[in-house]
């Protein structure tokens, strides 16, 4: 291949570097105001009363909105049901308050500085009303209720099950069992959320054009319109340059409805840009889930059984359903041989920020779980930890592989190809397994607190209905793709053309891709699920081809020689191997079109050198990975620096592996942030302790190890192309490794770790209560 | 606020002088990205800890979310703009962070560049280690800062091969088109 699977480097680059993005705040348009919210500071309250008229009276000030002009608005719609799932979406400027947080007011205003002046001159009375915040405290009978008109904090709850993994448990010549406390996380791009959305009321049909950071421009052009009373038409979502946005910019909020509202109300273009502050207590969630799990296995250290109880925090809302530990829960088996499974969830409602798919979505959670459990069985069996995973994971013969659990569009889990062992085999090697269990040894006597972790984990990728593209060729022999999807820098205007270049052997400069714009492409889903490369790259395959084929039609018909004497190469369609009697594509694009105007079209192929064609799934392309990490914890301050890490990765084809390491190099940095150092906390009442970075702490390239990363290809049956999704995979085995690699390095001295973030304070905490322990069994 | 709040105030921003009228309390991030139309210069957190905003001022490089407008007057500054070449080749560093694919959403990136164009010239033959930390004031969260480290890298042997010209310096004070 000649473009598939080369390092291209990547268009957009220039100009990002010399600081042209047009990023949502770049966008320059006369007479834009800009909106503000008043947000709630407490966690569940009801509004007593409100007065507004002194914001409204600030000179510069254009209209302020406030809970009983919400009321003209809808909920936010419901998206993702489930049967046993009571679901809550949140109403836009509501009267009680879910969350601090919460937006309860909005002010427009000629400049961010006077909307802010403004909103403290809103006075506001609440009546507050018991919070509940912690997933501890909200399944107790007793507790304070999230939501006040319900029974108990319980959204809903499932079960998930293979064979029957109680009576098999009885069977197990060993048992271990452990609880994982997982916590909450941010999404943090860097560029937080925004909107510009300006609304043209001067013409025969008023339309609505929104500039926003969003991963699904299509989704939010259909719930605007739902939401506004207008036609699907009238409303345009253009996704400009988006800067990161890993989970936090799929969802649909209240502030895109409020100002694309707004924008209609006072008949000017509105911006509103997110602050720091305001994303850490309005922008999804993620990860927060309590697990009590145990594992049977055989005295060779084989699966029996495995049981899990899960409880799963949802936040306030629902906005995209329960999806988070409904993945978890069927993704705990991963990678591994599991003949009896019973996984019992409950997702509960509390006085916090809603979880929504955060890189990873629920993964890394489940990837932690089996290999952890692993780790233990071992440790009790005396075997090595990677030993006792190889002996249980699927084989290469036994693809497809059926898990026998229902994946979340109700159709069996299936394990499309994989090779686990060659996994296995490569980040032993390269990773210098071996060597590292040997200093391992030598550094503890040193007194050091040397551990290694690993762990197999897959990622259901590339599902989700379907994405679609316009292949089109101009006269100038350019080739223009227009897709569905948007991008938040994973650089598909390059893989994604690497894919037309290939099919039509056009030099790849001369490819253009546009996306993000629900004007130039009708239909998309969105970019999340590690889906675009595969479903967007399988896309823009079949257009490819469609031109491709009509490109030879017409050429053979204007060559009169058969098409199957004809071939591209190079921008020009030729007779094979003779480079001299050849066609441009430009040529042929002008002559797709009719050549002048009022001539009969005579060639055999319908008109226009341009095809659009869709792509759907079968299932889920399954990406797998092994990794492994080594770890020192000081023994005095217990900070853990991460020695060396070490990936296999398996995504099927690769289209740019300079753009997949990428993504692996990030996702891995996300999922040491939340292995080592990012939670987001609040109090019992809902009170948010994190809202700023001085308090979040995000890794720095100080915190992180230089990774050693590798691929194989194991092509997918799936698409024809063979790929699978990349953009999360890194993040996915990382809380298992670093747990895995923590506990190994304090294992000696008799410590637990169950929790994540893994941090100073916490295994300091663990040493004290050991000693207190010993202290009260008079061993000291 | 009123009129007569406003300060005048004179910066020289790529070479290029600007006299302007601003509030006191004005970021000096705002005073580039809204008065002035440079919007290379990101912001992600307004408090200082992201370092989207970093540009160089009067040959150090600042916060531009921690600075007022009124604070810049009479000084040079550097954003990212002015870091490319006046006839608009890619400074060395843009260049590495391009071949290293050191970025992905890129808006982090115009952050990066200054405070490693400075970084550079304070230690021009860094170890990794010593990259590392120079750019730790820098938040990115799409590469996983491997791919940054080897930019680095790679413009260090860069900039210490050719000999720098005069445009290549992160103090460059040559005016630039803006926006080029
Ligand atoms: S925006 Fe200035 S440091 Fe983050
Ligand atoms: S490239 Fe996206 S934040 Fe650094």
């Amino acid at each position: 291949m000649k473009y598939i699977g080369k390092s291209i480097k990547r268009k957009i680059d220039p100009r990002l570097l010399r600081g042209n993005g047009r990023y949502i705040g770049d966008i320059k348009i006369e007479g834009t105001l800009s909106a503000a919210f008043l947000r709630s500071p407490h966690a569940h309250a009801r509004i007593q009363s409100i007065d507004l008229e002194q914001a409204r009276r600030l000179p510069g000030v254009i209209a302020v909105f406030g809970p009983d002009d919400g009321g003209e608005l809808p909920s936010l719609p419901f998206l993702f049901p489930y049967p046993s799932l009571i679901p809550i979406t949140q109403q836009p400027l509501n009267s009680t308050i879910h969350h601090v947080g919460e937006p309860i007011a909005m002010v427009i205003a000629s400049s961010r500085y006077i909307a802010e002046d403004a909103l403290d001159l809103i006075k506001v009375d609440y009546q507050k009303l018991p919070a509940v915040a912690h997933l501890e405290d909200a399944v107790r009978p007793d507790s304070p209720l999230a939501h006040e008109h319900l029974q108990s904090n319980q959204a809903a709850q499932f079960q998930q099950s293979i064979g029957d993994a109680e009576a098999a448990m009885k069977n197990a010549a060993v048992v271990v069992k452990q609880r994982f406390k997982i916590g909450r996380v941010s999404c943090l791009p860097i560029e937080t959320r925004g909107m510009l959305a300006i609304w043209n009321n001067h013409k025969s049909e008023p339309t609505l054009e929104v500039y926003a950071t969003t991963q699904s421009q299509h989704e939010m052009r259909r719930i605007l319109a739902e939401s506004l009373n207008l036609s699907e038409h009238q409303v345009r979502v253009i996704a400009p340059d988006v800067g990161g946005a890993f989970g936090a910019k799929a969802p649909f909020y209240v502030e895109d409805l409020l100002v694309a509202w707004a924008s209609m109300k006072v008949e000017a273009p509105v911006r509103w840009l997110e602050d720091r502050m305001e994303h850490m207590m309005s922008s999804v969630h993620e990860r927060e889930q309590i697990h009590e799990a145990s594992l049977g296995v055989t005295e060779d250290g084989k699966i029996i059984a495995l049981t899990d109880s899960i409880l799963a925090n949802t936040g306030a809302y629902v906005p995209w359903g329960i999806i988070v530990p409904i993945i978890t829960s069927t993704l705990i088996p991963g990678p591994y041989k599991v003949p009896n499974y019973l996984c019992d969830v409950r997702v509960l409602y509390t006085n916090t920020v809603p979880l929504a798919p955060f890189r990873g979505a629920g993964r890394p959670q489940a990837a932690l779980i089996l290999n952890r459990l692993l780790d233990e069985a071992a440790f009790q069996l005396g075997m090595d930890p990677m030993e006792i995973k190889r002996k249980n994971l699927i084989q290469h013969h036994e693809f497809p592989y059926n898990s026998g659990l229902i994946s979340r569009d109700g159709r069996p889990q299936i394990y499309d190809s994989g090779n686990y062992q060659k996994l296995f085999d490569v980040v032993k090697k390269e990773g210098e397994y071996d060597r590292w269990i040997q200093l391992k040894e030598e550094y503890r006597k040193q007194g050091r607190n040397i551990g290694i972790g690993t762990a197999f984990s897959i990622e259901s990728t590339a599902f989700g209905s379907y994405e679609g593209a316009t292949v089109r060729v101009e006269y100038t022999g350019e080739v223009t793709i227009f897709t569905g999807a948007s991008n938040q820098g994973q650089g598909h205007e390059t893989s994604l053309a690497q894919v037309a270049a290939e099919v039509l052997s056009v030099p790849i400069e001369r490819i253009t891709l546009r996306e993000g714009d629900t004007g130039t492409f009708p239909y998309g889903t969105g970019t999340f699920a590690s889906r675009i490369a595969t479903i967007v790259g399988t896309a823009i395959y079949k257009a490819a081809q469609g031109v491709k084929e009509r490109a030879l039609k017409i050429a053979a018909h204007k060559l009169s020689s058969p098409v199957d004497s004809l071939e591209l190469s190079e921008g020009f369609v030729q007779l094979k191997g003779d480079s001299k009697t050849r066609i441009s594509l430009g040529q042929l694009a002008h002559e797709a079109r009719g050549i002048f105007p009022g001539t009969t079209f005579d060639l055999p192929v319908a008109p226009g050198l341009e095809v659009t064609d869709y792509f759907a799934p079968q299932g889920a392309a399954i990406t797998s990975m092994a990794d492994m990490a080594v770890v020192e914890v000081d023994p005095e301050t217990f900070k853990i620096k991460v020695l060396n890490y070490a990936g296999v990765h398996d995504c099927g084809t690769i289209l740019n592996p300079m753009i997949v390491t990428g993504q692996t190099l990030g996702g891995i940095s996300n999922g040491i942030g939340n292995a080592l150092y990012e939670e987001v906390v609040y109090d019992s009442d809902g009170q948010l302790l994190t809202s700023t970075l001085m308090d979040y702490i995000v890794p720095t390239a100080n915190e992180m190890p230089e990774c050693n990363l590798h691929h194989i290809e194991t092509p997918s049956p799936l698409n024809p192309l063979g790929i699978k999704g990349t953009g999360e995979s890194g993040s996915i085995p990382v809380l298992a490794v670093i747990q895995s690699a923590v506990q190994d390095a304090l294992r000696d001295h008799g410590i637990r770790v169950e929790n994540i973030p893994v941090k100073p304070s916490y295994l300091k905490e663990q040493f004290r209560k050991q000693e207190a322990a010993a202290f009260a069994e008079g061993k000291i | 606020m009123t009129q007569n709040n406003l300060n005048n105030i004179t910066v020289t921003v790529n070479g290029k002088e600007h006299s302007l009228s601003v509030e006191p309390r004005m970021l000096l991030s705002d005073v580039l990205r809204d008065e002035l139309g440079l919007t290379g210069t990101h912001v992600g957190c307004e408090h200082g800890i992201c370092g989207a905003c970093t540009v160089m001022m009067d040959e150090r490089p600042v916060r531009s979310c921690l600075v007022f407008g009124v604070q810049a007057n009479q000084a040079k500054i550097l954003t990212v703009e002015g870091l490319s070449n006046a006839d608009g080749t890619l400074h060395p560093l843009q260049e590495a962070f391009r071949e290293k694919h050191g970025l992905q959403c890129g808006f982090c990136t115009p952050g990066f560049l200054i405070s490693a164009c400075h970084f550079l010239e304070e230690n021009p033959h860094p170890s990794r280690e010593e990259i590392r930390e120079g750019i730790s004031g820098n938040l990115c969260r799409c590469t996983g800062y491997q791919n940054i480290v080897d930019a680095v890298e790679m413009a260090a042997e860069m900039l210490s091969k050719d000999k720098i010209s005069e445009t290549d310096q992160c103090t460059v004070q040559a005016e630039h088109p803006a926006g080029i």
